[in-house]
C-alpha cells in the first residue's frame, strides 16, 4: 500500500503561513527573475488562466484584483519542505521524497487499517503543525496513489483525502472514469494524443485496455502504468535518490550583458552554485561546459550563440579551480558587440569523491586539485554559507553582493522567516 | 552544530584522567525544542507582558504540535496580525487574555485552530 502526499499550491501556501492577513486572499508566486507566475493559491487560480503567464502581462490585472505577489523565496520553501517531509516520514515504514512538495509513503505491513482515516490524520497533522494544506491519496500501487491524490484534490466533496483502496472495484472504476487520461502519472501530452486516437480518454479506459497492445503501440513504461492501474505493483519506492549525472546552472540575466567583465562574474557565480551542489552530493566532476547566448526572441538585434568545454586532468570539486577553467572557456567564445541574455554552465563526467582517482603523473602539488587544502577550504566555505546565508563567502571573481547589476531580480521577496534570525516573524504584545 | 568531545588523541603527554568520563556537550536544542519540525521562532514587539515574563525584543519558541491548554501562552492571529496572548477559560468558554490591561480580552467563538497559531513553550530573554 502506498500514499502520495503533496502540498496544495505549495509555494503560495508557504507564503501564507506567516501572513495571517492573507488568509483567504489571492496570492501568486513568481519564477526566478520575477518572470512568470509559477504558483497561485485557490483564490488566484479562480481568476482563470494565469499559471505560467509572464508577469508583465498580468501585473495590472493582479493589482486590480488586490492579489499579493511574491518573488520565489526558496530559503523559506526549502525549509518548510524539509519539515513537511520529516513529519510525513513518521507516518510510514519508508518514504520516497519525490519533489519539493511530494512524498510517497510505503504502508506495507500495515493491514486492517482504515486508510481513509489515516490519510485524514496525516492531512490534519501537517495543517496544524506547519500550517500547510496537503492532499493525500492512498492506493495499492504508486500509480493508484497518484490517481487517488488527483481525485482527492479535484473533487471537492473528498476534501483532499482519498484512500481508493478502501473502495469497491465498482466505486474505484467510477472515480477513474471521471479522470482524464493525461492526469494519469507518467502520461504526457504526446501519449495523451496518441491514446485519444485509440479512443482512450479516461484513466478507466487505460486501465481496461490490453497491456500487450499498449506495449506494442507505446512502450513498456506505459504497459507498467496499465498494470499499476489494475492494482499490480510494478514500482517500489526509490529510497536513495540517484546522484545527478550532470549539474546545470543557468539563468537569464535581469539586464542584458554586453561587457566581458560582467559575463565573467556571472559565469563564475553559476560555476560556484554548481560546484556547491556537486560537493553536497559528495562528487567531483571532470568536465565543464560554458555557453553564452543573446536574446533569440529579439529578432531585430544581432544574434550570437557559442559554447566551449574543457576537461580536467583530475576530477575536482574546487570552486576556485573550476572558475579558472570556466574563465578560459569564456575567453575562447566571447565576442564583443552583442547583447547577451543568458549564460549556461554544466558540470559533467561526475564521479564520487571517494572513488580512487588516478593522479596525473606530472601534476605538482600546486595544480593537483584534490589536495587536502582545497577540501578544507571548500568545507569551510560551505559551512559558512549554510549558516550565514548563500553567497556570504565567495570567490572574488563572482563579484560583490549588490554590485552585480545582472543578477536575479527578487523585488517582492518575503522574509526568510525560518532560516535567518534577523528575519523572524513578529508578534505584537497587545 | 556542537561537536562531540573526542578522547585525547595526542600520543605524547599524559592521558587525561577524565577520558573515561567523556559525555556529549549540552545542547540547548535538546533542552528547549521537543518537536523540531513543528517549532518556529517568533520575535516579540511592543509593551511588555510582564505577568508572563515576556518583554519587547524577546524571542519566543513556538511549538505548533502542542494542543493549547488553559493558561498557556499562545501566538494567536487577531485582525490579520500575530499577537501574544494567554489562553484562559471563563465559564468553560475560551478567551484570549491580553498581557496589558490597556487591551481588551477576546472571546474565541469560531474555529479555535484558525486563531491559535501555536503554543509558546519558552521565551529567550537576553540581558545584554
Amino acid at each position: 500500500m502506498f500514499a502520495l502526499v503533496d502540498g496544495n499550491s505549495f509555494y503560495a501556501s508557504c507564503e501564507q503561513v506567516f501572513r495571517p492577513d492573507l488568509i483567504d486572499k489571492p496570492i501568486v508566486v513568481l519564477s526566478n527573475n520575477d518572470g512568470c507566475v509559477v504558483a497561485a493559491n485557490r483564490q488566484a487560480k479562480a481568476f482563470g488562466n494565469i499559471m505560467y503567464q509572464p508577469y508583465f502581462k498580468l501585473e495590472k490585472f493582479l493589482k486590480q484584483k488586490d492579489t499579493t505577489v511574491f518573488s520565489s523565496n526558496y530559503e523559506l520553501y526549502g525549509d518548510l519542505s524539509h519539515r513537511m517531509h520529516n513529519l510525513l516520514a513518521s507516518y510510514a515504514v519508508e518514504q520516497e521524497i519525490y519533489s519539493i512538495d511530494e512524498s510517497f509513503l510505503d504502508f506495507s505491513g500495515m493491514r486492517y487499517f482504515d486508510f481513509q482515516d489515516y490519510g485524514q490524520q496525516i492531512k490534519n497533522a501537517v495543517k496544524k503543525q506547519l500550517g500547510l494544506p496537503v492532499a493525500v491519496g492512498v492506493g495499492i500501487t504508486k500509480t493508484l496513489a497518484k490517481a487517488a491524490n488527483n481525485r482527492a484534490k479535484k473533487l471537492a466533496h473528498l476534501d483532499n483525502v482519498l484512500a481508493i483502496s478502501d473502495l469497491s472495484e465498482q466505486e474505484q472504476n467510477k472515480l477513474l472514469a471521471g479522470m482524464p487520461v493525461n492526469d494519469v502519472w507518467g502520461v504526457g501530452s504526446r501519449w495523451t494524443r496518441q491514446l485519444s486516437d485509440l479512443g482512450i480518454n479516461t484513466a478507466l479506459q487505460l486501465k481496461q485496455v490490453s497491456p500487450s497492445l499498449i506495449r506494442k503501440r507505446f512502450s513498456v513504461v506505459l504497459e507498467r502504468t496499465v498494470h499499476e492501474l489494475n492494482g499490480v505493483p510494478c514500482q517500489n519506492l526509490e529510497l536513495i535518490a540517484p546522484d545527478k549525472k550532470e549539474i546545470v546552472s543557468s539563468r537569464a540575466f535581469s539586464r542584458m550583458i554586453n561587457d566581458k567583465h560582467s559575463m565573467q562574474q556571472a559565469v563564475a557565480r553559476y560555476i560556484a552554485r554548481a560546484a556547491e551542489k556537486l560537493r553536497k552530493q559528495g562528487s567531483c566532476c571532470q568536465q565543464l561546459s560554458v555557453s553564452i547566448t543573446t536574446n533569440v526572441f529579439k529578432k531585430n538585434v544581432p544574434q550570437y550563440h557559442n559554447w566551449a568545454n574543457t576537461r580536467l586532468i583530475t576530477p575536482s570539486h574546487d570552486t576556485g579551480l573550476l572558475i579558472r577553467q570556466g574563465k578560459q572557456c569564456l575567453d575562447r567564445i566571447w565576442k564583443d558587440g552583442f547583447e547577451y541574455k543568458k549564460a549556461f554552465v554544466m558540470l559533467s563526467n561526475i564521479s564520487s569523491s571517494k572513488d580512487s582517482v588516478q593522479y596525473d603523473l606530472f601534476s605538482t602539488e600546486k595544480n593537483n586539485p584534490r589536495t587536502q587544502k582545497s577540501d578544507a577550504i571548500m568545507g569551510v566555505m560551505d559551512a559558512i554559507n549554510t549558516r550565514m546565508g548563500k553567497g556570504t563567502c565567495r570567490i572574488a571573481s563572482e563579484g560583490l553582493r549588490g554590485q552585480t547589476h545582472w543578477q536575479m531580480k527578487r523585488h517582492k521577496h518575503s522574509p526568510r522567516y525560518t532560516t535567518q534570525w534577523k528575519e523572524l516573524p513578529v508578534a505584537y504584545l497587545k | 552544530m556542537p561537536l562531540p568531545l573526542v578522547g585525547n588523541p595526542v600520543a605524547a603527554g599524559f592521558p587525561s584522567p577524565a577520558d573515561d568520563y567523556i559525555e556529549d556537550k549540552l545542547d540547548l536544542n535538546e533542552h528547549l525544542v521537543a518537536h523540531p519540525n513543528a517549532t518556529f521562532y517568533v520575535r516579540v514587539s511592543g509593551e511588555s507582558m510582564t505577568q508572563a515574563g515576556i518583554q519587547d525584543g524577546d524571542t519566543l519558541i513556538v511549538d505548533r504540535s502542542l494542543n493549547a491548554n488553559a493558561n498557556d501562552i499562545v501566538i494567536a492571529t487577531v485582525n490579520g496580525e500575530f499577537t501574544v496572548k494567554r489562553l484562559v477559560y471563563r465559564r468553560n468558554k475560551p478567551w484570549l487574555q491580553a498581557g496589558n490591561p490597556a487591551y481588551p480580552d477576546i472571546q474565541i467563538t469560531e474555529d479555535m485552530d484558525a486563531i491559535i497559531w501555536g503554543v509558546v513553550s519558552s521565551v529567550i530573554h537576553s540581558f545584554r
